[in-house]
């Protein structure tokens, strides 16, 4: 039963990543993005990791496709691809050339797959159980130990990304002036 | 012991922020800069905060001279770093170019009117992720740190958002720079799976065991029982990782197959923000390679194909990068594809480190990959130095991009014009210019190239640096030409009538110059300096 | 049914990564674009659960909470450069972007 589950799942997630490739439509695509990203919670949730699930719906669907909706209406990007894809080409070898880089590469990893569950899933999944220590503790338990230096360096990370995408967006007068109050986007 | 107890009988060891201080310096620079910004007029801080960044650099770049971070033996802050000669002489090397783009900044700052804090803060910041770039140890925070140069460095690339050239710049190097690192997420993801740690130095251990260790070695009665492997390594997932890792450090390296949008961003970038692409962000990104490739070729499986594959990469750096940049009319386009060859060159040294481990043991494996460690950074000192003097005396000349700027520079601007025929001669680095970083460090890399049996390879380098003759050195003699119509003669920037103040940040950058000019001379001469110096730095005075 | 999981979730996250590719090959508008460079990103998001579930690693959901932070600051400055762009150039779509040829 689980496992009907989670080819369904596939499949939906299959369907919605074809749907933001082929949609010519900006907004629809962005739409089936959302779709990716939330049936990969789902994903996540059938490989028992609830957090990481959680994390994704909020930081993904909530933080950053907003943020990608909110731009395609505030430059107002309505018209849609012009020449439909398969009509180009050059596109199309390069296109050609990355689906044959799939199959081989999904041919490989079902020949070379080590079979059988490691012990460990089994046992930690067991242990979870048994001890009752909530995901999250282990999570971040290990966030300020052994990752230490990626969890500080990325509050630098976000420091810059907040710089530069002020210093990017911001509009300015003649005079270098920035323009606080925005009558319009023209 | 399972895994949740593991975590949760994790003793953190290293977490010492002190290691890192004299980089965290960089960091309390920019966010100087920004504070400083806000409390003080436009003029005050367009005054005070490249003196401000300088200062930063200037103290870090100090620091490096002294032993301060541990040897290259011991990892710190949890094993996320480990510093070996790029800690200390690579991060020389990288502020370097960073700290004649502070210099050179305040002109422009002025002139396009461009937002003063952001730009030296950011700057900083970038300066911050390269050096510890050439330094990590873990492969996430290494990613961290490369998308913290990085981020900066589109923002720079792009600052003078009125410009349409240099916004399309920056939209070109930004949609090929985060293509790139979603290339780099998944090799490590596939890197992680194969041998289940993102660690270099337990990465390096895995590769030598030829899988997953599980089970601890076990001292029972005076009897030591060896540890077991338990799941061999699926050449599958570490090829492909590989693959995908080394794919995205081509495109931050613009190796050729991947090097397409190189030029356009070099021309429609501005300067000083150019230069320290071309220069600082190539040094760090090589040094991460480097580590990388080094944990990964203890695995004799590993080696042969990898040496074809970047052997093959190359090649046709070296062939595309030099045969392309014969037809440019345009000088920042023209060092693209020069970079794009250097880069070349470099993946030559890249080669011979691979391929050590499977030919020597021990004692002189130790020695062979310092040594070849040594001659790849000499490279790189070689390449940034000559390249910080190119790309800065070219941001003296107005209408800086083509190359009939140049024509008759000699007799209208006769410093800048030597400036830039020795950087030329330098970058040549073959035949006629002994004396010069640019040969030297090309000796020392094809020395080693051809001590460990890549003829061939070395061969067509220095075939390929002699094709490079050819447009270097038909802007020498452009520039050394009279003019034929006056007319068609470009007005000079750096020619003001102004007196030049002593202390201006005009006169610094003339004294980098100047001084990058005649550090090509004297490397040239005594390579051995440098590589003694790094020696003295990293392992201490007492080897 | 834990190993037929890890299997198809690898070849489903190097799908997504091909849709992302190819995205990015095809695409004409720039917004569309750098969506194709999420989707791979998710792809690799998608790769480090499933090995982390297979060998019962639990650092595999740290490395996708840092990788979820770096992909949003992206984001961040991505589409901050799209709409400096969108000012100087009135458009988005990047075939038309030519002023820079040698």
């Amino acid at each position: 039963m689980a496992l009907v589950i989670y080819y369904v799942l596939f499949g939906i997630t299959v369907l919605f990543a074809l749907g933001v490739l082929f949609n010519r439509n900006t907004v629809r695509s962005a739409i089936c993005l959302v779709g990716v990203m939330a049936a990969l919670a789902v994903n996540y949730l059938i490989m028992r990791q609830e957090f990481v699930a959680f994390i994704q719906i909020v930081v993904y669907t909530g933080a950053i496709m907003v943020l990608f909706l909110f731009v395609i209406m505030l430059l107002n990007l309505r018209e849609p691809e012009v020449m439909p894809w398969y009509l180009r080409k050059a596109r199309f070898w390069g296109g050609a050339l990355s689906l044959v880089f799939f199959f081989t590469l999904a041919l490989a990893v079902q020949v070379w797959t080590v079979s059988g569950v490691t012990p460990g899933a089994i046992e930690n999944e067991a242990f979870i159980k048994e001890s009752g220590t909530p995901e999250v503790i282990l999570l971040s338990t290990l966030m300020i130990t052994k990752y230490v230096a990626p969890f500080i360096l990325t509050s630098i990370l976000l420091l810059v990304a907040v710089i530069g995408a002020i210093v990017m967006a911001k509009r300015y007068d003649e005079d270098g002036q920035e323009i606080i109050s925005e009558e319009e986007v023209s | 012991m399972n895994p949740i107890e593991n975590i949760q009988a994790y003793v953190p060891t290293s977490i010492h922020f002190s290691d890192l201080l004299q980089f965290a310096i960089l960091l309390l620079g920019g966010i100087a800069c920004l504070v400083f910004d806000a409390v003080s007029t436009k003029e005050v801080s367009r005054k005070y905060l490249p003196m401000i960044a300088a200062g930063a650099l200037v103290m870090t770049m100090a620091s490096c001279f002294f032993n301060i971070l541990p040897p290259p033996t011991e990892t710190f802050i949890e094993g996320a770093f480990r510093s070996d000669e790029f800690g200390q002489l690579g991060a020389l090397v990288i502020l370097f170019a960073f700290l004649m783009m502070t210099t050179i900044m305040p002109s422009l700052v002025k002139k396009r009117n461009l937002p003063a804090a952001e730009v030296y803060s950011l700057t900083l910041f970038a300066a911050f992720g390269a050096v510890l770039l050439a330094i990590a140890n873990e492969l996430l925070t290494a990613f961290i740190v490369l998308e913290i140069m990085s981020l900066s460095l589109y923002v720079l690339i792009g600052i003078d958002r009125k410009n349409a050239k240099s916004t399309e710049a920056c939209f070109k190097y930004f949609i090929l720079g985060a293509f790139a690192s979603a290339f780099l997420v998944l090799g490590i993801a596939f890197l992680f799976g194969a041998t289940h740690t993102t660690f270099l130095t337990e990465m390096a251990e895995v590769f030598k065991a030829g899988g997953v260790v599980v089970t601890e070695a076990v001292v029972e009665n005076g009897v030591t029982i060896e540890p077991a492997v338990v799941q061999a390594l699926n050449p599958m997932y570490v090829f492909l990782g590989f693959g995908l890792l080394f794919v995205g450090m081509c495109f931050k390296l613009t190796a050729a197959p991947f090097h397409m949008y190189a030029p356009d961003v070099y021309e429609g970038g501005n300067t000083p923000t150019v230069m320290v692409v071309a220069t600082s962000s190539k040094v760090a990104a090589f040094a991460f390679l480097l580590h990388v490739l080094e944990a990964m070729s203890h695995w004799p499986v590993f080696t042969q194909p990898v040496i074809f594959v970047v052997g093959f990469v190359a090649i046709v750096s070296m062939v595309w990068g030099n045969v392309a940049a014969l037809v440019q009319v345009n000088f920042k386009r023209m060092m693209a594809y020069s970079s794009i060859a250097h880069t070349g060159y470099m993946l030559v040294g890249a080669m011979v480190y691979i391929a050590l481990p499977n030919m020597l043991e021990g004692e002189k494996l130790e020695m062979a990959m310092i040594a070849v460690r040594q001659a790849i950074l000499l490279y790189l000192a070689g390449y940034t130095v000559t390249s910080v003097l190119s790309f800065g005396t070219a941001s003296y000349i107005d209408g800086e991009d083509h190359m009939d700027a140049y024509r008759g520079l000699i007799f209208r601007k006769p410093a800048a014009a030597i400036g830039m025929a020795i950087a030329m001669f330098s970058l040549v680095g073959i035949g006629f210019t002994p004396p010069t970083i640019g040969f030297m460090g090309k000796f020392y890399l094809f020395k080693e190239a051809i001590q460990y049996g890549f003829v061939a390879l070395a061969v067509i380098a220095v075939l390929a640096s002699a094709v490079s003759a050819w447009y270097y050195l038909s802007l020498v003699v452009k520039m050394f030409m009279r003019e034929v119509d006056d007319t068609q003669a470009v007005r000079l920037a750096g020619t003001r009538k102004e007196s030049v103040k002593l202390f201006s940040f005009d006169s610094m950058t003339r004294i980098i110059l100047f001084a990058s000019s005649i550090l090509i001379f004297i490397l040239g001469v005594f390579p051995t300096m440098f590589i003694s110096l790094g020696e003295s730095l990293v392992y201490g005075f007492t080897r | 049914m834990g190993e037929s999981i890890f299997e198809a979730n690898l070849i489903l996250s190097l799908f997504l990564f091909t849709v992302g590719i190819l995205g990015v090959m095809w695409k004409r508008n720039a917004i569309s674009l750098f969506m194709s460079v999420e989707l791979m990103l998710n792809a690799a998001n998608l790769a480090f659960v499933t090995f982390a579930f297979q060998h019962g690693i639990i650092d595999g959901g740290i490395l996708v909470l840092f990788i979820m932070t770096v992909a949003a600051a992206e984001a961040g400055v991505g589409l901050a450069i799209f709409i400096a762009l969108f000012r100087v150039r009135r458009h988005l779509r990047v075939d038309e972007h030519d002023m820079l040829h040698g």
